[in-house]
């Protein structure tokens, strides 16, 4: 597209020590429904660009949705000006970019059906359908359906000659029950947290199938018991709940913007500093986290980052160690580290990229074990199945996570629901507690589509994924 | 930008083929300034239209949004939502769109916050790093400046607009395991002051030495106005009608009845001299509104839907005002003897709404005082704690002020506040 030189030459003619464009064009389709009635049927499009100027060794960034040549010109102009600007509050020489060659490519999410060409009707009716055989079951006040579709089609020019066409593309069906009773309120939900794939995986899914058991344990949990007492038991956690685990534990503390103190106004900083890798024991030696931008379905797989950068795959943490950091081409020079991660990313046209968490996976345990084996060697815990309430401090150590289903382990035995269940722990503690995870035939990515960071708040994507796994001697009980 | 406004609004008139239809369009310019350790991290400007078409056709509604204004992009708005709309279901909760209705005026748009320059900005940001510089420590943030106009019509004649401009400003100071915040906000930069703000981040930066290790325990805590408004915030979502009806919430039956402390007070207003005051939305105009007065519910936010089903009208809380009173911090420690002072809490989520259980930490600096005087500073907590319990134990209140751009609250006074764990790092 003839903006992106036109936006690329008048950079460098200004003098910009780098500068590159990006033209964003995002597509969301949103369904929601509540019972019977349908409370979204959204088609949004937001389309502009986002040009960011590196001058002095401080960035400027301008953002436009008018296309025309003088509108870019002017927008150019306008980074450079903020640059300029910015380069008057600096440490030094300001910001150095990691080295990086440039490339001519494209990449597409990989689908079959995409979900943009399904007729709405026949979206309403499947949720419409998947609601009603939730509210069958009498104690069932509540059931909602929430679907969500985007395609983000950009085009990336930078002055080092990087010329790039991504079109990525997402879905995430979610949905409820909520069981009510006079002196009680519980939920179920079915939330595999989105994947980068098309409709064909909502044909997989047989979420009608899916309304059945989320309802029946909906009801199962509001006749539930609680937990009398609050004490070190064991835990096995479902691939779907350790995913929101990692995010919050393992994937921003190893964000290297957060590790140097970038977002210590406001998501705040890092325990795993610097000085860690290579010999930080964050979790037991069967422990190890790939950050890896190049997974199939994963909802950070774009191809580059917003720098420019190829996805790529690599060990964040091995046999328990802290190997590395989630890095940017900004963020790498400042812990002498001379290339990237492919960590930029960028919600909107609207937004300056920052550096965020990968798709970041749990590998799986080498030993054959199956989740039913795991349980059979569980003399006492709880088995904790989906998200629930989660809480983390600003840096990343001491956390409080509920879930969504809960069940008592007795003998190796599942033998009763529970409710109100929370657990606390801390790194480095709960990672080192891990002292079994199944085989790679349990394994199962789980999203995020709503990691929020920055000032303003961006809302970023990403995958992980896990086997099933033990952790001992956690403190698990309710909430007092 | 009215001229453009009118413009787009007589395309979808006369495009449109919906029974029923909502507009909105907004532009907002946007100027953001972050700053890192010392340095200027991101620096970001310009501006974000949207324009929202929301048509019902048989009972059926569908909605569309797009960032660009040309004529092809907004009849191809009008034809794409209508085309949802007529394929999605008959909503069996329908409602037509808000009528014609008068609004409040607002007093928004304050000169010295118009003319807030880049340049300025990145001033006080350069000020405010050479502070930190000056005392060996290092400075994060951000300085945030909005100007947005808002533009509502209904095919059933309501037609409405306002004006916002308005700025937040925060900073944290960090050193070693030393680390606090403030903040601020408003419509009128020229209530702004960058010493009075230094001046209470050094000040609270100052008592915090090195943090003496205590134990969890049930005791009286101050809470300042960001770790009020953090917590209160939630009462935001929480009250509301809807929730409370279905029984998802504990306020089924409980309007008229003192479900909160007696020294809790909570409102809506029409006018306030700091805060940003939006007049109007897609469900509801802006009132005066005490939702709890004296501990006692008076009234809980229902949206125009279910309004409509239950037979009561429509409110929204279009901002929070949480009424102070005049005790100091130093007559609150004298009053509590011994207990914590809590500059800012974090994380804070819903353990179970059904009871109001809310779980959070403790951030910014905590300080321990003892007969009536600040002994130390301590480390972090967290806590699980009722809402309504919290409001029940209030002692003392100090003035109001602003926090967020649509909150004023106060300092508060609260016994045997329920820590449950410490957050060391």
């Amino acid at each position: 597209m003839k903006y992106l030189d036109i936006a690329i030459d008048r950079a460098v003619q200004l003098g910009a020590e780098y500068a590159d464009i990006r033209i964003h064009k995002t597509t969301t389709e949103v369904l929601y429904l509540q019972n019977k009635s349908i409370k979204s049927a959204n088609n949004d499009v937001l389309y502009g660009y986002g040009i960011r100027v590196l001058k002095d060794g401080a960035w400027g960034f301008a953002h436009s949705s008018v296309f025309t040549e003088d509108a870019i010109l002017k927008t150019v102009q306008k980074a450079y000006d903020t640059a300029k600007l910015s380069a008057r509050v600096k440490n030094g020489d300001g910001i150095r970019l990691a080295n990086e060659r440039s490339y001519i490519a494209s990449y597409k999410t990989p689908f079959k059906i995409d979900p943009f060409s399904i007729p709405l009707k026949e979206k309403a009716e499947l949720f419409m359908e998947i609601n009603q055989r939730m509210m069958n079951l009498k104690e069932i006040k509540k059931a909602n359906s929430f679907f969500r579709a985007q395609k983000d089609e950009k085009l990336f020019a930078s002055t080092i000659g990087t010329r790039l066409d991504i079109n990525t593309l997402y879905i995430n069906p979610q949905i409820t029950a909520i069981a009510i009773s006079d002196d009680d309120s519980q939920s179920r939900t079915f939330d595999e947290g989105g994947r980068g794939v098309g409709w064909e995986w909502i044909e997989q899914l047989d979420l009608l199938e899916k309304s059945r058991y989320v309802a029946e344990e909906a009801v199962m949990k509001l006749n539930a018991d609680e937990l009398k007492e609050e004490k070190r038991r064991t835990l096995i956690l479902d691939p779907n709940h350790l995913g929101l685990t990692m995010h919050e534990s393992v994937g921003h503390p190893t964000e290297l913007d957060r590790v140097l103190g970038w977002e210590a106004d406001y998501a705040g900083i890092s325990f795993a500093t610097p000085e860690k890798l290579g010999n930080y024991q964050y979790g037991s030696k069967i422990v190890n986290f790939v950050g890896d931008n190049t997974l199939e379905g994963g909802l950070a797989t774009a191809g580059f980052d917003d720098d420019g950068v190829p996805g790529q795959k690599w060990h964040i943490i091995k046999d328990g160690i802290l190997q590395e950091y989630g890095t940017t081409r900004e963020t790498a020079p400042f812990i002498g580290v001379d290339y990237s991660r492919g960590c930029n990313r960028a919600t909107y046209y609207y937004d300056q990229p920052i550096n965020r968490i990968p798709n970041l996976y749990l590998l799986p345990g080498k030993e054959e074990l199956t989740p039913a084996q795991l349980i059979s060697d569980t003399e006492e815990g709880v088995y904790i199945q989906g998200r629930g309430s989660f809480s983390i401090d600003q840096h990343r150590v001491n956390f409080q996570f509920g879930g969504d289903f809960f069940w008592e382990i007795k003998d190796g035995k599942l033998i009763r629901p529970l409710k109100k269940v929370l657990y606390r722990s801390n790194n480095p503690e709960f990672w080192n507690s891990c002292d079994a995870i199944c085989d790679k035939r349990y394994w199962k990515p789980f999203g995020v589509i709503n990691c929020g960071k920055g000032q303003p708040n961006q809302t970023a994507r990403m995958t992980h994924g896990a086997s099933p796994a033990r952790f001992r001697n956690i403190r698990v009980g309710g909430s007092k | 930008m009215k001229e453009l406004v009118s413009r787009i609004y007589e395309i979808i008139k006369k495009e449109h083929k919906a029974d029923d239809y909502e507009v909105y369009i907004s532009f907002s310019d946007n100027h953001e300034a972050r700053f890192a350790q010392n340095a200027m991290s991101q620096h970001m400007t310009g501006q974000i239209v949207k324009v929202v078409y929301k048509a019902s056709i048989d009972r059926k509604t569908a909605s569309s949004s797009v960032n660009q204004y040309d004529e092809d992009t907004i009849r191809h708005l009008v034809k794409t939502t209508e085309d949802l709309a007529r394929i999605s279901q008959e909503d069996p909760e329908y409602i037509d769109s808000m009528g014609k209705q008068d609004y409040p005026k607002t007093d928004n748009i304050k000169s010295a916050t118009m003319n807030l320059t880049p340049e300025m900005i990145v001033d006080i940001i350069k000020d405010a790093v050479d502070f930190a510089k000056s005392k060996g420590t290092k400075l994060s943030g951000i300085f945030s400046l909005n100007k947005t106009s808002f533009y509502f019509y209904t095919k059933r004649g309501f037609q409405g607009s306002y004006d916002t401009c308005s700025y937040e400003f925060s900073m944290t100071m960090k050193e070693g395991e030393r680390e606090t915040k403030v903040s601020t906000a408003g419509k009128d930069f020229s209530k702004f002051s960058l010493q009075s703000q230094l001046d209470q981040l050094y000040s609270q930066f100052s008592s915090l030495d090195k943090p003496n290790a205590m134990e969890p325990e049930t005791i009286s805590v101050i809470l300042r106005p960001q770790a009020v408004a953090n917590i209160m915030m939630y009462l935001r979502w929480l009250l509301d009608r809807r929730m409370a009806d279905d029984g998802i919430t504990p306020l089924k039956g409980q309007i008229g009845k003192q479900f909160f402390g007696e020294k809790f007070n909570m409102s809506t207003v029409e006018k306030d001299d700091n805060m940003t005051i939006v007049p109007f939305s897609n469900d509801s105009v802006l009132k005066q509104i005490d939702w709890i007065k004296d501990g006692v519910l008076k009234a809980q936010p229902i949206s125009r839907t279910y309004a409509n089903m239950i037979d009561e009208k429509p409110s929204s809380m279009f901002n929070v005002l949480i009424e102070g009173d005049t005790t100091s911090e130093e007559d609150m420690m004298k009053m509590a003897g011994r207990g914590l002072i809590i500059n800012n809490f974090w994380y804070i989520r819903t353990n179970d709404m059904r009871t109001f259980d809310l779980t959070g930490m403790t951030r910014d600096g905590v300080l321990y005082f003892e007969n009536g005087k600040v002994k130390h500073s301590v480390n972090n907590f967290r806590f699980n704690e009722k809402l309504h319990e919290i409001t029940r134990r209030i002692m003392a209140l100090g003035e109001s002020t602003i926090v967020f751009n649509s909150s004023v609250v106060p300092t508060m006074l609260i016994k045997d506040f329920h820590f449950i764990d410490r957050t060391n790092f």
